[in-house]
């Protein structure tokens, strides 16, 4: 992502009638992957691929909605890290007490476990 | 006839023959160009000198008091001084007309004062002090700062500054034949003198509403910003238990065999479709467009209620059915997660109601709507936390 060269020059209509459309244009994007995850909600499928599915319909989603709506596509770069960086921390951290958590599971069903 | 005027006459002994005002209207269009440019403020200097601190009767050759009476005491004194000993006639070799630079003997300034005006500058004329009756005259209290204080500041941060103005680079072009004595640098680079323009250009009172605040990170986006990150933890933790309690249970009930979901995918819908009116808010709002970007405001406020109206009906259907908060760890999360998504709702309902009768009152529009904007920001972080939350806690089998 560069620094937008629209926005260094002064504002016309132009650029306003941009930013709209563009905000109807993820409307429009977010609808569409939002009647997609319900439907597939609705498939008969593995529940791993339709897990991993939905998790990156809705990633892709809340990426929609930060980059365009909260602008962070256009904003300094500073502060698209500052959201950016702790998303995969909280993810790396999610993801490892959660195998702890199944592995848990898995050690308290485990058929050499006396009840 | 004022006191200066008197004393004038007296010391003349003559009547002054043309009396002009400089005009105040548009002054200074050109003041950006002009601090940008090396030299620039010394022309702003002259002006500016004379404008704060000054007690009338106070020498000063551009209201045109005669030029015998420039003593340097009272520069000194009065913190005053751009003129001192010159000779009265130029030097052979030297332009007449059109010097904007240190020159040290008394101009007159024609038409508007257009200090930073390249063409208003080839009305400045030296004045030829033995003949003293072309003296440019001000009535006594006429402040001709003023014109530098007031304006300046709108048409700086307008931008239509243009170019930057060519007026001081004549400067090099002056062949100083004589040393000058400039009585303002004996106060220092950056004296008192300087202190109008520098602070009229300084301190904007205010951006113009259609300046894209994209791209430049307020200290209040910034603040918003490291607040949603902090917040997006908070959900995250809640999530994160959801998650770890529902990978270590093999009796989780499958969300969908619970949940309506057609009714949740609604209110989905209608969150997204809040978010669209939220940018729509503050593109009227960067437009200026005040009742636009209240009535968009109401309108994403008015799908948070419906929002929440349909969170109170589902959990009121859903403990109907015995989906009760202790009923297990499904519920006692589900109700966790979405209740502490319900009040960052109607927390930014509140937000949105406040910031739309601020601008109703027509406030928030200064600064590219930089109030508005914040206000969006939480209201779409709130739906983009309803995304994830839809899809890990409703829709994930």
């Amino acid at each position: 992502m560069t620094e937008h060269a629209s926005h260094d020059t002064p504002p016309t209509a132009a650029a306003h009638t941009d930013h709209r459309r563009d905000y109807f244009r993820i409307f429009w994007v977010l609808l569409v992957l939002t009647i997609v995850e319900v439907g597939v909600s609705y498939l008969k499928i593995d529940k791993r691929l339709m897990s991993v599915i939905m998790i990156a319909l809705a990633l892709s989603k809340a990426a929609f909605v930060g980059l365009y709506y909260m602008h962070l596509k256009y904003e300094k770069r500073g502060l698209l890290w500052l959201a950016a960086i702790p998303l995969p921390l909280a993810g790396l951290y999610a993801v490892v007490l959660m195998l702890d958590g199944a592995n848990l599971l898995r050690a308290a069903t485990a058929p050499w476990v006396h009840h | 006839m004022g006191q200066d005027e008197a004393e004038l006459v007296d010391a003349e002994g003559g009547e002054v023959t043309e009396t002009q005002v400089l005009q105040d209207d548009d002054p200074v269009p050109h003041v950006e160009g002009l601090r940008d440019d090396e030299g620039g403020p010394r022309i702003l200097r002259r002006v500016g000198a004379v404008a704060p601190r000054v007690a009338a009767g106070q020498a000063d050759p551009l209201r045109g008091e005669p030029f015998r009476e420039l003593r340097p005491r009272s520069r000194f004194a009065g913190g005053v001084g751009v003129v001192v000993h010159a000779p009265q006639r130029p030097p052979a070799g030297v332009e007449e007309d059109g010097v904007p630079g240190p020159q040290d003997r008394p101009v007159r300034l024609e038409g508007r004062a257009g200090v930073g005006d390249r063409d208003d500058l080839t009305g400045v004329e030296p004045f030829d002090a033995p003949d003293g009756r072309d003296v440019e005259e001000q009535p006594a209290g006429h402040d001709l700062g003023q014109g530098v204080d007031a304006e300046p500041v709108r048409a700086v941060l307008l931008g239509d500054v243009g170019e930057p103005v060519t007026v001081v680079r004549a400067v090099p072009d002056l062949q100083v034949v004589q040393p000058v004595d400039v009585g303002a640098h004996l106060l220092g680079g950056r004296d008192l003198l300087d202190d109008p323009v520098h602070r009229a250009a300084a301190e904007p009172l205010a951006t113009p509403r259609n300046t894209p605040t994209f791209g430049a990170a307020t200290t209040g986006k910034v603040g918003m910003w490291i607040f949603l990150v902090t917040d997006a933890m908070t959900f995250g933790g809640l999530l994160l238990a959801y998650g770890i309690l529902r990978v270590g249970n093999t009796q989780w009930p499958a969300p969908t065999s619970v949940l309506g979901i057609p009714f949740t995918a609604v209110m989905t819908f209608v969150l997204i479709v809040s978010s669209l009116t939220m940018v729509l808010a503050l593109d009227a709002a960067k437009k200026g467009d005040r009742l636009g970007a209240v009535k968009w405001l109401l309108a994403t406020a008015g799908g948070g209620i419906f929002f929440l109206g349909g969170q109170v009906y589902e959990y009121s259907h859903l403990i109907r059915h015995g989906f009760t908060l202790p009923s297990g760890n499904f519920p006692a999360t589900f109700y966790v997660i979405t209740s502490f998504h319900g009040g960052h709702v109607f927390t930014g309902v509140c937000y949105l109601l406040v910031t739309a009768f601020g601008v109703f009152r027509g406030k928030h529009l200064e600064n590219g709507a930089n109030f508005v904007e914040i206000t969006g920001l939480f209201w779409h972080f709130v739906d983009l936390v309803w995304i994830l939350v839809f899809t890990l806690v409703y829709l994930i089998p």
